[in-house]
């Protein structure tokens, strides 16, 4: 009866459920982005390699903490690529970005490609002014496209093809996922929308087995009560072979050989040109809007074996824990990238199933984590089968990395304090008695003060990033909110032997993170050792709105670059690594056209400070521009509740 | 004690060359095994799936490419014959054929003529009816960077592509899309208010106007707003179809401002719907880049936005609060909640957009009538019941292009009293199916609203109501039955259809026209069945869609049987196949 209705030719085309809209505001409650002045905002949109006009491109135009300015924030350019903006309020914080279709998304300042706003560019007007030049510019992305084959040469339909790209966060190099695509009926696969820069091309194949009494449900990789009802359902097709009378392989997410008598075989892992070893991959360079095309890759069944053992200590926690075995220098990468999973079954045992021989990492963890780089594309990897999403899934963009990089994660229902991590070697034999240890992680248990002069923030959630941004220590965060209006303690669990961060989440302006301390030691500007394994008490994680920043104008001369940003990071030198995700010493800030720079809400404390050409303000996280760009900075101490200025030169940073 | 386990093999093969499949993936589904069982072809196409217990089993092949395909199944997309598995004997040499799947490929363009990245393709299969078209979305594709689309894995039929912006739009406000006369007079506005002595003093100056607004609603092939005007591909078997390019277009978008006011002059919770005029295909983003309808409840103002130039319906009706409502239970379980506590206020109002905005319309709410009846027991029924309490009514909203008909997606439902009297209170008018839960052993014979029975129809409501409806059920049925064979015994690989020889009465969903196939053995039983003149036909294949169309069923009079159908009683009408 559902398919019917969805086949019928009569349906309402909208039927909305309404609670109430368009509020009316009084005039005094306006917020500034929809006040009307007398200002105005003229450009031309143009390409950034060839600098002809680009029509049909939709201006955005924004201020910042408010958002869409007016009621008809959007524009398309005309023939000319021109754009027209007026009655607008005075304000020094507007901004531009812009979308078209075929183009990377730019932004107004941006001088170079870039997946987000690279510059911060913003255009500052007092009344009655035109600022009648804004031009932006806009790149066409680069893409990659190949064929994806078998042993016997034939096209291989369905098969996920991705890239990796090699980034630095929070001052280590990790792995991060890009776009994702999956070949035609041909074998052709096209990954689109590239930016500048290296890439490595892979086909994914994960071994997944579950136990033979696994529902089918969670076979297919859905969570129970899920309705069904998306308009595009997953397209998926599993099955399960059944290799033995207790396990399952689930097949039909992945390219899948015959499975030949006493010999399972798998298609492994393939990275371009062709090796399973990431360590090995030839990568991809992307210039300009250039196609490489030929990227070809060929998948070859290779002879498996079977890894089964047992968990051991609490094993009722780990029970449908999800393992999986990770190959060498994937460790940040999410689901789709595992070379085998399993579930831990109620009595402990576990058996991954089709493993290619190599050097893994087992890990079985109930917190994931993981890094990407912004994508155009909307293919996802299945989910892996008894992986439930939990509470506290999140995705968001980190400014410890470049722009566009993004952390996901989720902590998946069950005891998120159990564990295992520990390398296996598979070779031609299979591996039966593998005895894997479960841990128990640590906590962290404290409480929030507030030293401020006014209203104190709301309920904020507590968080632990990983210093050096290794993704498998996990983003363990308190379970409730700590608020000053109920109750101020909280407690993180899930913590894993390494270093970690603190950092408040839910705490925006005019609120900062002023202290935290362990037992009195000062850890605001360190990281937190957790190596020992050993639980936390008496943290004090201090709250302050008396907020300090830095201002100032920079002498623009008519020969310097068009666009300048200003970049503030801290003097003390072991701070340019290990800052986790969020970076929070190292603020970068577009120079409006008046010259004048803000760099609002900066933690108290010495900083250097540069002016450089907008398209090196993403340089801050390699420590050699640091050690160039302190040579030449100028430096400011800030405290608490102050403001300070300094006038700026531009720079040049080899 | 062991259970004895069975191995189903066979080989999947090609329909096109009989060429074998390889790395196809055969999967057995069916009571007793709790997962589907898959095994992976080898490169002469051929499977084995091991410890499969006794039941029967649907065996079925997918291969990314190939269109999905059953054991025993005519062709793609129709029901397969299960194995049965007995005693543990192994199932050998079945040999399974699929169908290459088809592929339309091209290009998109933008409203300006540049190739469209990002645009998301649609292809939607029409079937026609004699009674209409049918729409079925068979396949989605992202233009690629070039702005090249491929949409690949369909079956043979005639094609509607539509393109909609894969990222939705809006909720943001307006986009504009000033034309280059309106960018230079905003520029030259800017220029005289510049050369003024105070610039300070420019407040005074008429503000600039606003650009002109677009819509970006769907696009049809080749190029069209209205699907009506869309041109259908036509894609054979196995097929690629390239070439295809077309663009989007862009619809300058009005608003359209009105107020709701109700008779009472109360106007509760409502929701309210915006209908375009024309089919509606399924679309993914169809709504996308159209109308968007706001409603301020404290001004019952409501206001319409991004409203591409048509002929609309906005209809509106009581919002149902869940978990508001009288707990009813029937032995049925729990009924849908519905707010049965206050009258249902409804109202509709058409109107027209041309690219200018729309003001002043009023939609006025007035209250729904109530429907109203009694159950009976047939006269010739052998054994009444006490009571007839406890029988669920309900009135099944029928999709239909009137548009006057209401906009409800959920029935409506009550029971009966001991006396068998039921009552809907408020009923919004439209087209509705009467529907039943009668007590074990009980068929609904008629349903006469006005000397009509609405069951070989629709119960239509109008605005005061419809006359009481007499609900007639019976314990005697009428049936045919019968055996099916050929010369080599049970035909079990074909359907039977039994259908009405009234061709007045082959409208769809017909309770005289059914379907059914026959068992293992050759029996089959077409139950409950009202008395009259029937045909009953055997084929090899049926499309269950098909037998919503006249033209179908005509063509299948010359080789079927004719039986009478006799009130309480089993017809029986044995069929042989062939010689």
């Amino acid at each position: 009866m559902v398919a019917m209705a969805a086949m019928s030719f009569v349906r309402p085309i909208l039927f909305a459920t309404l609670t109430g809209a368009f509020v009316t505001l009084s005039a005094q409650n306006v917020p500034l982005s929809r006040q009307t002045g007398t200002g105005a905002i003229s450009g031309v949109v143009i390409d950034g390699d060839t600098k002809r006009p680009v029509a049909g491109a939709e201006v955005y135009l924004g201020m910042a903490n408010y958002g869409p300015v007016g009621t008809q924030s959007r524009q398309l350019t005309d023939a000319k690529g021109r754009f027209v903006y007026g009655n607008l309020p005075a304000a020094d914080i507007y901004f531009m970005n812009v979308k078209k279709a075929g183009y990377i998304n730019g932004h107004y300042g941006d001088r170079a490609p870039s997946a987000s706003n690279l510059s911060n560019g913003r255009i500052a007007l007092v009344d009655g002014q035109w600022f009648d030049h804004a031009t932006i510019m806009i790149w066409r992305p680069g893409a990659i496209a190949g064929t994806v084959t078998d042993e016997r040469g034939e096209p291989v339909v369905g098969a996920y093809v991705g890239v990796l790209q090699r980034i630095a966060v929070a001052g280590a190099t990790h792995l991060a996922a890009g776009p994702l695509t999956t070949t035609d009926d041909r074998g052709r696969y096209r990954l689109p929308g590239l930016t500048p820069g290296s890439y490595l091309i892979h086909v994914p194949s994960v071994q997944t087995a579950v136990p033979a009494s696994t529902p089918a449900m969670t076979v297919e990789g859905l969570t129970p009560g899920a309705t069904g009802r998306d308009e595009e359902p997953p397209r998926r097709n599993n099955g399960a072979l059944a290799l033995d009378g207790t396990n399952l392989l689930v097949i039909g997410n992945y390219a899948t050989p015959p499975s030949t008598a006493g010999a399972p075989q798998a298609y492994p892992m393939m990275f371009y040109p062709g090796t399973s070893l990431v360590a090995n991959a030839t990568a991809v360079d992307i210039t300009g809007g250039d196609t490489r095309d030929g990227i070809d890759v060929t998948i070859r069944p290779v002879p498996t074996a079977r890894v089964s053992g047992r968990v051991v200590g609490d094993v009722a926690a780990a029970s449908g824990m999800v393992l999986r075995l990770v190959g060498p220098g994937l460790d940040d990468l999410a689901t789709g990238s595992e070379a085998a999973t399993t579930l831990v079954r109620a009595d402990g045992q576990f058996t991954f199933l089709n493993v290619p021989a190599g050097d893994y990492t087992l890990v079985g963890s109930r917190a994931s984590l993981h890094l990407s780089v912004e994508r155009s594309s909307s293919t996802e990897m299945p989910r892996t089968p008894g992986e439930l999403p939990g509470p506290g899934s999140f995705l968001g963009g980190i400014p410890g990395g470049p722009p566009g990089t993004r952390v996901s994660g989720s902590h998946a229902a069950g005891d998120v304090n159990v564990w295992a991590r520990q390398p296996v070697s598979v070779g031609a034999g299979d591996i039966t008695d593998l005895a894997l240890p479960l841990r128990r992680a640590s906590s962290m248990r404290g409480h929030i003060a507030w030293e401020g002069a006014g209203v104190p923030p709301g309920p904020t959630a507590i968080l632990l990033e990983p210093a050096d941004g290794n993704t498998w220590l996990g983003m363990p965060q308190s379970a409730a909110r700590a608020s000053f209006d109920d109750d101020d303690h909280f407690i993180i669990n899930g913590i894993l032997p390494g270093a970690y961060v603190l950092r408040a989440a839910g705490l925006g302006p005019p609120y900062a993170l002023k202290s935290v301390t362990i037992g009195g030691r000062d850890y605001f500007a360190r990281p937190i050792d957790t190596t020992t394994g050993q639980d936390f008490g008496e943290v004090v994680v201090t709250y302050t709105d008396r907020i300090a920043s830095i201002g100032g104008a920079v002498a623009i001369s008519p020969d310097g670059p068009s666009m300048l940003s200003v970049l503030a990071f801290p003097t003390d030198r072991t701070a340019w690594t290990g800052y986790g995700f969020s970076a929070h010493r190292f603020k970068t800030t577009g120079v409006a056209n008046d010259g004048q720079f803000l760099i609002d809400n900066i933690p108290a404390g010495s900083y250097f400070l540069i002016a450089v050409d907008a398209a090196e303000s993403a340089r801050w996280q390699d420590p050699a521009f640091l050690t160039e760009a302190a040579k030449v900075a100028a430096s400011v101490t800030v405290g608490w509740g102050e403001k300070q200025s300094r006038d700026l030169k531009v720079s040049v940073i080899k | 004690m062991a259970i004895a386990l069975a191995t189903v093999s066979g080989q999947v093969r090609d329909a096109a060359n009989g060429q074998p499949v390889r790395r196809a993936i055969v999967t057995i589904t069916g009571a007793g095994l709790l997962n589907g069982r898959s095994a992976v072809t080898d490169d002469d196409g051929r499977f084995v799936i091991g410890d499969v217990p006794d039941g029967d089993f649907v065996v079925e092949a997918s291969r990314p490419g190939f269109l999905k395909a059953a054991y025993g199944a005519s062709r793609s997309g129709r029901p397969g014959t299960p194995i049965a598995v007995r005693g543990g004997a192994n199932v050998t040499d079945l040999t399974i054929t699929m169908t290459h799947g088809s592929a339309i490929a091209g290009l998109v363009r933008d409203a300006g003529g540049d190739p469209a990245p990002g645009l998301r393709v649609e292809a939607i299969r029409i079937q026609h009816l004699s009674t209409g078209d049918r729409a079925e979305k068979l396949g989605t594709a992202i233009a690629d960077d070039r702005g090249e689309f491929r949409v690949f894995g369909l079956p043979a039929g005639d094609y509607i592509l539509a393109v909609t912006p894969a990222v939705i739009v809006g909720g943001l406000g307006g986009v504009g899309a000033p034309s280059e006369a309106e960018v230079d007079a905003k520029l030259q506005a800017l220029r005289a208010r510049s050369s003024a002595p105070q610039p300070g003093a420019s407040s005074s100056a008429p503000p600039l106007p606003t650009s002109t607004a677009f819509a970006n609603p769907a696009t049809f092939y080749p190029g069209v707003v209205n699907p009506a005007e869309a041109v259908m591909i036509t894609v054979g078997a196995n097929e690629s179809r390239e070439g295809i390019d077309f663009g989007t277009r862009l619809s300058h978008a009005a608003t359209v401002d009105g107020t709701v006011v109700s008779a009472s002059g109360a106007v509760p919770q409502i929701q309210i719907g915006i209908h375009g005029n024309g089919p509606q295909l399924p679309v993914a983003g169809g709504s996308a880049g159209g109308p968007s309808v706001r409603m301020d409840n404290q001004t019952h103002a409501f206001r319409i936005t991004n409203v591409p130039s048509g002929h609309y319906r906005l209809d509106a009706r009581t919002l149902n609060v869940p978990g508001n409502a009288p707990q009813i239970m029937a032995s049925g379980g729990a009924l849908p909640k519905q707010d049965l506590s206050g009258p249902v206020l409804w109202g509709a109002v058409e109107f027209d957009v041309s690219g200018s905005d729309v003001s002043g319309i009023t939609l006025t709410l007035v209250t729904a009538p109530a429907v109203s009846g009694r159950l009976v027991i047939d006269r010739a029924a052998v054994k009444p019941p006490a009571s007839l309490a406890g029988a669920r009514v309900s009135l099944v909203p029928v999709p239909s292009a009137d548009p006057r008909s209401n906009g409800l997606e959920s029935p409506i439902t009550t029971i009966t009293t001991a006396d068998g009297a039921f009552r809907l209170p408020t009923v919004v008018p439209g087209s509705y199916r009467v529907s039943t839960v009668l007590p074990s052993g009980w068929w609904l014979r008629e349903a006469i609203s006005g000397g009509v029975d609405v069951l070989d129809g629709t119960l239509t409501v109008g605005a005061d109501g419809v006359p009481d409806l007499s609900l007639n059920m019976s314990d005697r049925h009428s049936s045919v039955g019968g055996t099916l064979t050929t010369a080599g015994g049970p035909a079990t690989e074909y359907f039977l259809v039994a259908f009405t020889s009234d061709r007045a009465l082959w409208r769809a969903p017909s309770r005289r026209v059914r379907s059914t196939r026959p068992a293992t053995s050759g029996a089959f039983d077409v139950s409950d069945l009202p008395p009259g003149e029937y045909f009953l036909a055997a084929l090899r294949d049926l499309d269950i869609a098909d037998l919503e169309d006249p033209a179908f069923l005509e063509s299948l009079i010359p080789a079927a049987a004719s039986i009478t159908i006799l009130e309480g009683q089993r017809t029986v009408q044995d069929l042989r196949i062939g010689g």
